[in-house]
């Protein structure tokens, strides 16, 4: 395992632990609601989630015929921390935590998300947990001027050294599947403009880990699948930036 | 007959259920114009004003590089145009002018009014190009 270090500026803006399950038919929106009794002390705000999908048909013919549709509508709920650092989504397809930054430490994210789960459970009774997911979305301000991505962070794009190598704006996704852990981690680097007030680039770096299998819901297999996942997202974070990306988090 | 189906990605969908804080919505939005040059590539976009503007430029600077007179320069028919496009045109106007300085100034006056050269500084580009993009700054203008 890649050898991990707490840096008391992290940069992680959003730490998130997500679970897909399947519902019984007699849970419904009303019954999720009640969620928010057994929390209300430290998430007192409550607001209704929608959820759309939009749908559009373009026929081709002498007059191109347009049809389109939208469904959807509330799927759930979110309910805030006072400080509005913590959120938890209890949504008819699922449970979400997130925290936002500060970040403290992965102990502190999982026992936090661990409690509202059982919350969840008690509530809604799903019937089966389909997907485990982890997210972490990294905001990693680099100082101008700047030679190279790569002083800074490994997984980059590059472009062909004869080329002009200036670079306006760029997303790069990556989708990597690690067999050991039965898990799939999807790399997405993207950039925000410069910020001329403090001359950094905000460079995004958002490591979304997750494994497709039914669990049981009280079996512990869940939440060692999301320790495996945890040490799969450190991996990749740890083994991409560099030393002096290190730095800039002290 | 044929038919197109546009949908958004399976993924769209799943970062936008989860993440709550502002880079998550940022990557969103950089996935979405992502997206959006896969459905309308560059190439086939109708020409903007940023389009626009760059040609009428382009013509400008060639047919006027042997001229002396800024007179001369600022009534040729493509920097009238470029006039005649109003307010749209400033931002270009200004990242033009910090990109190549040149006399820009008059059509940045004649479109927003304004002229925030000092008397002292008339004549010197460099400090009437510094002075249209403090204003620019100053309007809250991005370019």
């Amino acid at each position: 395992m890649v050898e991990t270090t707490r840096f008391p500026n992290a940069p992680i803006t959003e730490a998130l632990l997500d679970i897909r399950v399947t519902l019984p038919a007699q849970t419904d929106l009303v019954k999720l609601a009640t969620f928010h009794d057994a929390i209300k002390q430290q998430y007192p705000s409550k607001q209704e989630r929608l959820a759309w999908r939009g749908h559009l048909e373009i026929k081709a013919s002498p007059v191109p015929e347009v049809s389109q549709s939208a469904t959807g509508g509330p799927d759930g709920y979110l309910f805030t921390s006072v400080d509005g650092r913590q959120v938890v989504q209890a949504r008819l397809d699922g449970f979400t935590f997130s925290r936002l930054k500060p970040y403290d430490k992965w102990e502190s994210l999982r026992d936090e998300a661990q409690e509202l789960w059982q919350h969840y459970v008690r509530i809604a009774s799903p019937e089966t947990v389909t997907r485990v997911a982890l997210r972490y979305i990294n905001r990693i301000e680099i100082p101008l001027p700047m030679r190279d991505f790569k002083d800074y962070i490994l997984t980059t794009p590059e472009i062909a050294p004869d080329l002009p190598q200036g670079l306006d704006n760029f997303f790069m996704r990556l989708v990597i599947p690690d067999p050991k852990a039965q898990a799939v981690a999807i790399v997405t680097e993207t950039m925000e403009p410069i910020d001329e007030s403090s001359n950094r680039l905000p460079l995004i770096f958002d490591i979304d880990v997750f494994r497709m299998a039914a669990f049981n819901i009280q079996d512990n297999a869940m939440w060692e699948a999301f320790e495996y996942l945890h040490d799969l997202k450190n991996d990749i974070f740890f083994k991409s930036i560099t030393l002096k990306a290190k730095e800039l988090f002290q | 007959m044929s038919m197109a189906t546009i949908r958004s990605p399976q993924a769209l969908q799943y970062l936008s259920v989860v993440g709550m804080s502002r880079d998550s919505q940022v990557v969103t939005e950089q996935w979405l114009k992502s997206e959006e040059h896969y459905w309308l590539p560059i190439t086939r976009r109708p020409q903007g004003d940023a389009g626009k503007f760059q040609a009428l430029a382009e013509t400008w600077r060639r047919e006027v590089q042997f001229l002396s007179s800024v007179t001369e320069m600022v009534l040729h028919p493509a920097y009238q145009r470029i006039i005649g496009m109003g307010t749209a045109v400033v931002p270009h106007l200004l990242r033009e002018l910090e990109c190549r300085p040149d006399h820009w100034f008059w059509a940045l006056t004649a479109i927003t009014g304004a002229d925030p050269i000092k008397l002292e500084d008339r004549g010197k580009l460099r400090k009437m190009t510094e002075a249209w993009l403090r204003w620019g700054k100053e309007q809250g203008l991005t370019w």
